[in-house]
């Protein structure tokens, strides 16, 4: 299977590299494209149409080509794969349905292959992820390699779009199904997030809505803590930053802890909105950014995954846009010590939620993660 | 991009005095300069907004477990408050169960004192009260039908008293014996207790076309003539308070943990529930004063269950009759013995 990586500032120049890549003679059969809320998404749609090439896709918060880092671009990763050995299904969701649509996808990925693994592109605001691995795994019962991002939209927290080559939905699920069979995937995501202060109590909660904390509505304790008061404009800016670098670490019943990052804030309701399931009782801890010592960290785990997994065709990063904000210009150091590793089309985004595999053997939904994919033909 | 970086990388660009590849070099140097020029400055500003962040963080998780300590030092002053009255209430049950206990000794050295005197009162009337009814018959005997009719009233009725009073004697001495120290606790079996039994109402049984059944009885710790009189009275009852049919007397026992569970069924007239305490007290005859006996055979059962360690009460059968229900302890030889069997063994004499 041959993987190739594209960078393109705009629409024009993917036309001319897709067109530069078929007259050498290279016809891929899938697209994973990873863009910019900025770019004309229909367009880069009726382009992969254009060439008949199954396209999967979402909107981001900075793009991953190779070992560089972009912004307002378009990432692409190009297979020639086997048409046989995958399927690209989208299928659109309304809260709270979320878990319904991916055990249907689950089961339809288990009418397809008899080892499906799945990578999973998903709006990334108006999502409980956890109810929708939650779905996944009931149709795919046991441990099927499930590994994706919840889409960005350069921060403007207003809305992600996820896309097949036919479908652009605000709520959607979309998925690249594989038989594992043919082709191998494997992941490790990896993390770094400190707790601080003491064990807070949700004293109410409704969904994913976090409304009260330790008595109080959850933007007042929210808002206290990080010394934070909504006085002007830049103070959104502010809110964001909050939102994406200091994210809360729930404390799980089993005992290990959970990265949830503020997706939305309603100051009028006092509520705080995170991207997986929360309930009355659950504890949790405010967190800070981690040290910047992280990175070479993150490189060393990385390095002794590659000792597992040699071999890659290709390979796809999901990183925390939360990440990005910790460790600003410094994450591109972790990017290239990745890419060094395999010297392989790799591409990736800076997304508001991972799904992948802490080390633990199972794939979860994460925030504040570096969550990375190795794709290769058997 | 900084700006004295800036005008360095324009003046070298335009230099005309340096060569092409050093341009090359110096701008590649600048460039990495640059970025890390970025790089520590994004340090310095994350460093900065962190610390800022931690303070804040850290002042509010202190003021927030300061808020948490007065609580707890609010909750503990009113468990020291709590412990205190608590203290208060525990002396005052301590002293009221102080008092309990001597009352009760009082009232042990009462009841022994008036068991002792019922004894004694007994045994010493029974003496006079036979001189009494002696001379009474001998009166009788020798001036009857010669004084008058009157003269011979007066007699019959001295005979009469003096009979029914030499029994109510014996029935106290016999209620009295109860648990007294001439008693000899030791294994019994309660089939042979029974057979006794039967044998001594052998009579009574016959007479009054009476059945008793029983299931096979365990061996128990006990004192052999107390639990004969125990039977005899259950059975003597359900035979004395037969109804319009022939009498029919059941004994089933059964094993519950660790007590035996008599039952003594008859299919008798039955009495009213309501009489549960009050037909174990000495001399309570109930409401119906024409049955015949002086109210002490019910007394004696419940002294003799006590005595052993158990307890009794009655229930009415659903379909006519009453059923005695005593429980005796399992003596701790026989905890680990299989329960016995329940057979339909007939005893009928």
């Amino acid at each position: 299977m041959k993987v190739t990586s594209l960078l393109c500032n705009d629409t024009e120049e993917l036309r001319e590299k897709l067109t530069r890549v078929s007259a050498e003679g290279y016809n891929p059969t899938l697209a994973i494209v990873f863009s910019s809320i900025n770019q004309d998404i229909a367009a880069i749609q009726a382009i992969f149409s254009h060439y008949e090439i199954d396209l999967l896709g979402c909107t981001t918060a900075g793009e991953i080509v190779d070992d560089g880092l972009y912004e307002e671009s378009i990432a692409v990763l190009l297979f020639d794969i086997n048409k046989d050995y995958f399927r690209v299904i989208q299928k659109p969701y309304e809260y709270p349905d979320v878990e319904k649509v991916a055990s249907e996808i689950g089961k339809e990925s288990k009418e397809l292959f008899d080892k499906p693994g799945l990578i999973v592109l998903t709006s990334g605001l108006a999502i409980n992820a956890e109810k929708m691995i939650s779905g996944f795994r009931k149709a795919l019962q046991g441990n099927v390699p499930i590994y994706g991002g919840l889409a960005g939209d350069d921060l403007r927290m207003h809305e992600t779009y996820v896309f097949s080559a036919k479908d652009l939905s605000k709520k959607g699920i979309c998925s690249l199904i594989i038989d594992t069979e043919k082709i191998s995937i494997n992941g490790l995501a990896t993390s770094g997030w400190e707790a601080v202060g003491i064990e807070n109590t949700v004293t109410e909660a409704q969904g994913n809505k976090v409304l009260g904390i330790n008595g109080e509505k959850a933007f007042t304790v929210f808002s206290r803590y990080f010394g934070f008061s909504l006085d002007g404009d830049s103070d959104q800016d502010k809110l964001i930053t909050l939102q994406t670098n200091y994210p809360f670490q729930f404390i799980r019943e089993e005992g290990y802890k959970v990265l949830r990052s503020p997706l939305l804030v309603d100051i009028d309701e006092g509520s705080i909105t995170i991207a997986g399931s929360v309930k009355k009782g659950d504890k949790f801890k405010f967190s800070y950014s981690p040290g910047f010592e992280v990175i070479e960290k993150t490189i060393n785990e990385f390095g002794s995954f590659k000792n597992k997994i040699e071999e890659a065709d290709g390979i796809i990063l999901f990183s925390c846009k939360g990440r990005h904000g910790a460790f600003g210009p410094l994450l591109e150091k972790e990017i290239k010590g990745i890419h060094h590793f395999w010297k392989k089309p790799l591409i990736g985004f800076l997304s508001y939620g991972e799904i992948g595999d802490l080390g633990n053997g199972i794939c979860e939904f994460h925030n504040e993660t570096c969550s990375l994919v190795i794709l290769k033909e058997k | 991009m900084n700006s004295s970086l800036a005008n360095l990388k324009s003046l070298v660009q335009s230099s005309k005095t340096v060569s092409g590849k050093e341009k090359e070099e110096i701008l590649f140097a600048l460039e990495k300069l640059e970025k890390e020029i970025e790089e520590k400055e994004f340090i310095m500003r994350r460093l900065k907004k962190d610390k800022s962040i931690i303070v804040n963080i850290l002042q509010t998780a202190i003021t927030d477990l300061e808020k948490s300590k007065e609580k707890i030092e609010e909750s503990n002053i009113q468990l020291r408050k709590h412990q205190k009255e608590l203290k208060q209430k525990k002396k005052i049950i301590e002293n009221n169960s102080q008092t309990l206990k001597e009352n009760l000794k009082k009232l042990e050295h009462s009841y022994n004192e008036l068991e002792d005197f019922t004894h004694i009162a007994s045994h010493d009337l029974k003496s006079p009260l036979r001189s009494i009814s002696g001379f009474a018959y001998l009166l009788q005997k020798k001036y009857g039908n010669k004084i008058d009719e009157e003269a011979d009233k007066y007699l019959d009725f001295i005979v009469s008293a003096s009979g029914h009073m030499h029994e109510v004697i014996e029935a106290l001495l016999k209620y009295s014996k109860v648990g007294k120290g001439q008693q000899q606790f030791e294994e019994v079996n309660l089939n042979k207790i029974l057979e006794v039994t039967l044998d001594n109402l052998s009579k009574e049984i016959e007479d009054n076309h009476a059945k008793v059944y029983s299931t096979s009885l365990p061996t128990i710790i006990g004192d052999k003539i107390s639990l004969v009189q125990l039977f005899q009275n259950l059975i003597a009852n359900a035979i004395k308070f037969k109804s319009q049919k022939n009498p029919v007397i059941k004994i089933i026992c059964q094993q519950q943990q660790d007590q035996w569970q008599f039952k003594v069924r008859d299919n008798g007239i039955g009495m009213d529930e309501h009489f549960n305490e009050k037909v174990f007290i000495p001399f309570q005859r109930l409401e119906d004063e024409k049955r015949p006996g002086l109210g002490l055979g019910l007394a004696i059962c419940k002294k003799v269950i006590v005595v052993h360690g158990g307890t009794i009460h009655f229930e009415n059968n659903p379909e006519g009759g009453t059923t005695f229900i005593f429980y005796l302890p399992v003596s701790q030889s026989q905890v680990q013995k299989t329960k016995i069997e329940v057979s339909d063994s007939t005893l009928n004499k």
